[in-house]
């Protein structure tokens, strides 16, 4: 039999299953027509097609998908041929990142778009990827239509078709603005750290419950990482917050504190900290903390102390009084010398004494001020009164101190205690009246007995003619003794260079006692001397050891009306004692003290200007030697030991 | 005759003073070393004259001269300053009369004519 099949029918229904599963059917119908044409039968089947329609469906919805995201994404979406190298497809993004148009590089070769520094990195990766691997994401500097690059972060797979790599497909994000935010950022944060180094400002930044959120690579260098400790753990070695802390303040007040504190893992180093509270983008409130080093200016500060301290010192330790009044009239400085000199402590002065409680009247206060004030300064000698009373001489300065503007605000006062220097003034002038006196009365009474002795020649009278002549012969001495005091005592006080050498003291003592020999005799006095061999040689200068010698004989002759005069030399150790022994009218216990005193005369009436001790003692000292006086008491005689140093070069 | 006391202290003056009066029949002299013992004689004894030094222990001669010059008993006794130092000690006693001055070294004339002067002054 022969018949064709006239396909006459397709459609696609769905029908329910008795699962109650909706299918997909496809279903082709057609006549099956004999020879002469005529039908004879319907032939219909029906296929599933229900897995088919859903593959179908999902790979439109794919590609319309890609499609929609390749047209309208804002990265770069890119295919890269592996055969030819060339670019296969550009989304519009491509347009908009560069500034080209697509069909400018479509078919081109993608590295033609690449910086020159990054093309070995792009060819690499290129290689990569058509050995079917996927690379990390990389960076890439394409170049735009302006000349310039932008930069692209590329994450890109290869491109597979029929289980053959065919290429490299990727997508390329514009990166520039966040490269160039984060190389500001980073820019920023080095400069702010240099800056904040170079002026050892560390930087912090904290919460409210202490713990450390960021701490400035310096720190980190000597702290380590915060690694979750508080601030306390972290910089102080502490288990609770500090006590001058600034942080809760900062966060209470909503303002900055300003706090020092020392970092004992710096040496001690002081830092002045700078809380200020902020609120971080999540409206957590914060502090940051600048943490300025103020060592310097610690150290600065501590040296200006000192100096005020030193300058407090030495101000408070001249021997002077010196005092500011302001224009109060009331003292606002009043030194510590002030306080010896006058009494009053500085508590009790400062802003209560005015200048008339130390002046003798108060019209002579306010004279000086209105002296110094008028002509610029006061300067003279007037009398001071302690606190308890007393007047005593000063040589009081003061000076007017102006402002800017030329008034008057205080005035400097400076006053010097010359008690003692109207002392030495009084002495010098009586000095000056002793020495012409005592001058003046061996040369009156030279006078008078040459007088007599003319008188008893013209008479022949032989006992008064020997009286005259033994007085006039003991005040040449005692007038010659008188100039040599005054000479040699002069010579001390310009420090006469002294020769030290070897000196005989029995010598020296023939040559002093024949000066002496009619004061001697004039008194009837017995001498005797007894310088033994080992002790007779010193080591000191000639002159002033004769000198030593005539002094302490004239006062053991002017001292002595009866009796006698022992002069003896004996040997202790590396020196010599010398002891002039005799039966005088002795010291007083009063004066014993006194005798070195210069100008000290214990009876005025006994002739000598009162050097004879002093001048013994500064020849003794300066020769390496000293002097003791002792006595019994008045009328009981005097014994005087000089020490003197030895000779020790030869035989003694 | 007379009496004059001398107050002097100074040996060799005592001496000379012994030595000037030794020849003269109209005066007796005393002499005393210090004023202490000078006031004490003062006491029991009268005086035509004094003659007095200045420069003395413990009361000076001017001291001395003051106190002698308050007191009713020897207020009109005449004195005579004898003193190696200047006139110008005899301005602090300028106040009262009956005083004369000479200076050392004084001669054994002037001495005499100076006494004799405030004898008469006296009459």
């Amino acid at each position: 039999m022969s018949g064709e099949i006239d396909v006459s029918e397709y459609n696609e229904n769905p029908i329910l299953t008795g699962t109650g599963e909706e299918r997909q059917i496809a279903w082709h119908n057609a006549l099956l027509r004999d020879d002469k044409g005529k039908a004879i039968a319907a032939i219909s089947s029906g296929e599933d097609i229900t897995e088919r329609k859903k593959a179908e469906d999902a790979l439109r919805e794919s590609e319309e998908r890609y499609r929609i995201l390749f047209e309208n994404a804002p990265d770069v979406i890119y295919a890269v041929s592996a055969e030819t190298e060339t670019i296969n497809s550009l989304n519009p993004a491509f347009e908009k990142v560069t500034g080209w148009r697509r069909e400018d590089f479509i078919g081109k070769a993608f590295l033609s778009l690449v910086h020159p520094d990054d093309l070995s990195l792009a060819f690499d990766t290129f290689r990569h990827v058509l050995k079917g691997k996927s690379p990390r994401p990389y960076e890439l500097r394409i170049r735009t239509k302006s000349g310039n690059y932008v930069t692209g972060e590329f994450t890109s797979a290869p491109m597979i078709k029929g289980g053959k790599i065919i290429g490299e497909f990727g997508i390329v994000r514009d990166i520039t603005e966040r490269k160039r935010m984060e190389t500001e950022l980073r820019e920023t944060k080095e400069r702010l750290e240099y800056v904040l180094g170079a002026t050892n400002t560390n930087v912090d930044v904290i919460d409210s419950d202490y713990n450390i959120r960021y701490v400035d690579p310096a720190w980190k260098k000597i702290y380590g990482e915060p690694a979750g400790r508080k601030c306390y753990e972290y910089f102080m070695g502490k288990d609770k917050a500090c006590s001058t802390c600034g942080i809760p303040r900062a966060l209470k007040t909503k303002r900055s504190i300003v706090t020092e504190e020392v970092l004992p893992r710096e040496n001690n180093r002081v830092i002045q900290v700078h809380t200020i509270p902020f609120r971080n983008p999540d409206g957590e409130w914060l502090v940051a903390e600048f943490n300025i080093d103020i060592t310097e200016r610690k150290k600065a500060e501590e040296a200006l102390r000192r100096s005020e301290e030193r300058y407090r010192l030495s101000y408070d330790n001249v021997p002077l009084h010196m005092g500011i009044i302001d224009q109060s009239g009331k003292f606002v400085l009043w030194n510590k010398y002030s306080e010896i000199m006058l009494g009053y402590s500085a508590k009790e002065a400062v802003g209560k004494l005015t200048p008339s409680n130390l002046h003798e009247s108060r019209e002579e206060a306010e004279n000086v001020v209105h002296t110094a004030a008028k002509k610029g300064i006061f300067d003279g000698e007037l009398n001071f009164r302690r606190k308890n009373g007393e007047t005593f001489p000063v040589h009081l300065v003061v000076i007017p101190y102006r402002n800017s503007k030329g008034e008057i605000v205080n005035f400097f006062g400076f006053a010097e205690d010359i008690t003692e220097r109207k002392k030495i003034t009084a002495m010098k002038e009586n000095l000056i009246r002793d020495v012409s006196h005592e001058l003046k009365t061996p040369m009156a009474l030279c006078q008078m007995s040459l007088d007599m002795l003319g008188s008893a020649m013209n008479k022949n009278d032989g006992v008064r003619l020997k009286k005259a002549f033994k007085m006039a012969q003991g005040n040449i001495q005692r007038f010659r003794k008188d100039i040599d005091n005054i000479l040699s005592f002069s010579s001390i006080e310009q420090k006469r260079e002294i020769s030290k050498q070897k000196a005989s003291i029995s010598k020296a003592l023939r040559e002093v006692l024949r000066d002496f020999r009619y004061l001697i005799d004039a008194k009837n006095l017995d001498v005797k001397t007894f310088i033994p061999k080992n002790a007779d040689f010193v080591f000191m200068d000639k002159y002033d050891l004769r000198s030593v010698l005539s002094n302490l004989i004239d006062n053991a002759v002017k001292f002595t009306e009866r009796g006698g005069i022992g002069i003896s030399a004996a040997r202790a150790g590396t020196n010599i004692n010398v002891m002039v022994k005799d039966t005088g009218i002795g010291i007083s216990k009063k004066s014993i003290a006194r005798v070195f005193e210069k100008f000290y005369k214990q009876t005025s009436s006994i002739p000598g200007v009162g050097l004879g001790l002093p001048i013994c003692k500064e020849i003794l000292e300066r020769n390496g030697g000293r002097i003791k006086v002792n006595s019994r008491g008045e009328g009981k005689g005097t014994i005087v030991t000089a020490t003197l140093p030895a000779f020790k070069g030869g035989k003694i | 005759m007379k009496r004059i006391l001398i107050v002097e202290d100074e040996r060799d003056m005592q001496d000379i003073y012994k030595d000037m009066f030794s020849d003269q029949d109209n005066y007796k002299i005393d002499i005393e070393t210090g004023t202490m013992p000078a006031l004490r004689r003062l006491t029991s004894q009268n005086y035509d004259l004094i003659i007095l030094d200045i420069i003395m222990e413990p009361i000076a001669g001017d001291s001395f001269f003051v106190y002698l010059k308050s007191d009713a008993k020897t207020e009109s006794i005449p004195v005579l300053v004898v003193s190696v130092l200047g006139p110008e000690i005899m301005e602090k006693l300028k106040r009262v009369n009956h005083a004369h001055f000479l200076q050392k070294p004084i001669t054994k004339e002037k001495l005499f004519a100076t006494i004799d002067e405030m004898m008469k002054e006296r009459g």
